[in-house]
């Protein structure tokens, strides 16, 4: 039998539930204003982040590094008592420089496709277990930035702001499942829907399911009207497999993207719009096929007994 | 009352360390989630009342943490039943409930449970998810599995100072 004590916590229980349902049913409504609440937390969480962020690149290089320590370990002690101070300071080094190249790169890209950008860092990601794919960078409303803005990094499509506040804005990744956008074929022209799908390939879709697909072939974004969410020409990635089934009415493939999602450091918001369409330019050059060694052989027919020989002549 | 506000920094403290670093390292598989593995071993030393609360709060901060895209309550709802759940399991163990090797077996089966409940949920709301349930699980099982037994210490005594808070409360 229950006990007045665990009755009392099951109707606490069941207080809880009922209020998040409630909560849940508002906010399907539309009647939560949840972008002001996630500014709020976002500003109490902010100076406890900002704290931790120090810690990440030793982790971050720790745990990259962990796995050498068993190989070799006596060597690695060896030197890193003798080289403790420089180490420090290449490690340091190490991810200016990281961080410089990313800039670097962005900056050309951004440069390249005349896109008016801000550069931002990116100061934390959101958790698998939150099943989601986010990242929150450092600029915000007062950068200019607002949602649905295209972020870049140096090798293309990141993805979209979904929300910024004052000083910060979060983006959605192009390999959540959510996540949807206009494509064009490099070169052809067809154009085409990415979207995520929760693994670290896209999926593509066609309209038009008799244009030809072949894995290798390379797309940009197609761009929005007034360049939001995504300004015209930004690289999206490669054709790893078609699928080659013909029944349907459109035609499918999978895209493995230019930028590695799970290392980003340093990308951009485009915030002014596109007003000249860059095409394809902005795709890194294409890998040249390696030619096939081809192999002549001449052979000197050695001459024959006569009544071949005869008829050869004639 | 005063336990709840000992709670509250604590768990803020776990997400801002879980969206600034954890979440950040490319680790094998998936990310490990420090936050719902220092709820759910909280709640499993907790008494249901409270720690069914504790659950709500964190599914809350969690539903309206910044990175978070979901539909807000959700999680709390999630969490609010796994939380009271866990603590229930944990008052028929009594005092074997502190043994690290517990901790980590019922932590990891909580969390289990939390991400099938969140990804059934989601399914019958046709809320839209942003990583599918498969992607995710293995990967934060396994980390939750490795993790925990190196944090129980530091969460059993935390949770301990917090009862001594709540006793003298009365």
């Amino acid at each position: 039998m229950a006990t007045p004590d665990k009755s009392r916590s099951r109707f606490f229980l069941i207080a809880l539930l009922v209020t998040s349902l409630i909560i849940v049913t508002l906010d399907l409504r539309g009647s939560v204003p949840g972008q002001t609440f996630r500014g709020i937390t976002n500003t109490v969480l902010a100076p406890f982040q900002s704290f931790f962020r120090f810690f990440y690149d030793p982790i971050n290089n720790f745990i990259s590094e962990a796995s050498n320590l068993g190989r070799s370990a006596d060597k690695i002690n060896e030197l890193e008592e003798r080289n403790a101070k420089l180490e420090e300071e290449l490690s340091r080094f190490k991810v200016a420089t990281r961080e410089l190249e990313q800039l670097k790169d962005v900056l050309d890209l951004a440069a390249a496709g005349r896109y008016k950008s801000v550069p931002a860092r990116v100061i934390a990601a959101g958790s698998a277990a939150g099943f989601s794919r986010t990242i929150e960078l450092d600029v915000g409303a007062r950068d200019g930035v607002a949602t649905d803005m295209t972020v870049i990094s140096g090798a293309g499509l990141v993805g979209r702001v979904i929300s910024a506040s004052e000083s910060t804005s979060i983006a959605l990744l192009l390999d959540d499942e959510t996540f949807k956008a206009g494509i064009r074929m490099e070169a052809s022209g067809i154009l085409g829907v990415i979207s995520g799908t929760g693994n670290s390939q896209l999926s593509l879709t066609l309209f038009d399911s008799s244009s030809e697909l072949n894995a290798g072939d390379r797309m940009v974004a197609r761009g929005s009207s007034n360049s939001r969410p995504f300004v015209p020409g930004v690289p999206v990635g490669t054709i790893t497999s078609v699928d080659q089934n013909s029944g349907t009415l459109t035609k499918t493939a999978l895209v493995k993207p230019f930028v590695n999602l799970n290392s980003l450091e340093v990308v951009a918001v485009v915030t002014g719009k596109v007003r000249v369409n860059p095409r394809d330019s902005l795709l890194p050059p294409a890998p040249k096929p390696t030619p096939t060694p081809t192999v002549t052989v001449y052979i000197t027919p050695t001459p024959e007994p006569s009544p071949t020989k005869s008829k050869k002549a004639n | 009352m005063r336990k709840t506000l000992f709670f509250l920094p604590i768990a803020l403290v776990a997400l801002a360390l879980q969206n600034a670093v954890v979440a950040r390292i490319p680790f094998p598989f998936a990310d490990p989630s420090i936050f719902l593995i220092v709820i759910l071993a909280w709640a499993f030393l907790e008494d249901p009342e409270f720690a069914a609360l504790q659950g709500f709060i964190a599914g809350l901060l969690l539903d309206l943490n910044p990175l978070s895209v979901g539909l807000i309550g959700h999680w709390a709802f999630v969490l609010a039943a796994v939380c009271y759940g866990t603590s229930e399991v944990g008052v028929q163990l009594r005092s074997s409930r502190r043994a690290p090797l517990t901790l980590t077996v019922t932590v990891t089966g909580a969390l289990l449970i939390s991400l099938m409940l969140f990804a059934l949920t989601s399914w019958l709301i046709s809320a839209e998810q942003g990583l599918s349930f498969s992607r995710t699980t293995p990967g934060v099982l396994l980390w939750s599995a490795l993790i925990t037994p190196l944090l129980s210490p530091l969460i059993i005594r935390m949770s301990r100072f917090a009862q001594g808070i709540g006793a003298r409360n009365g």
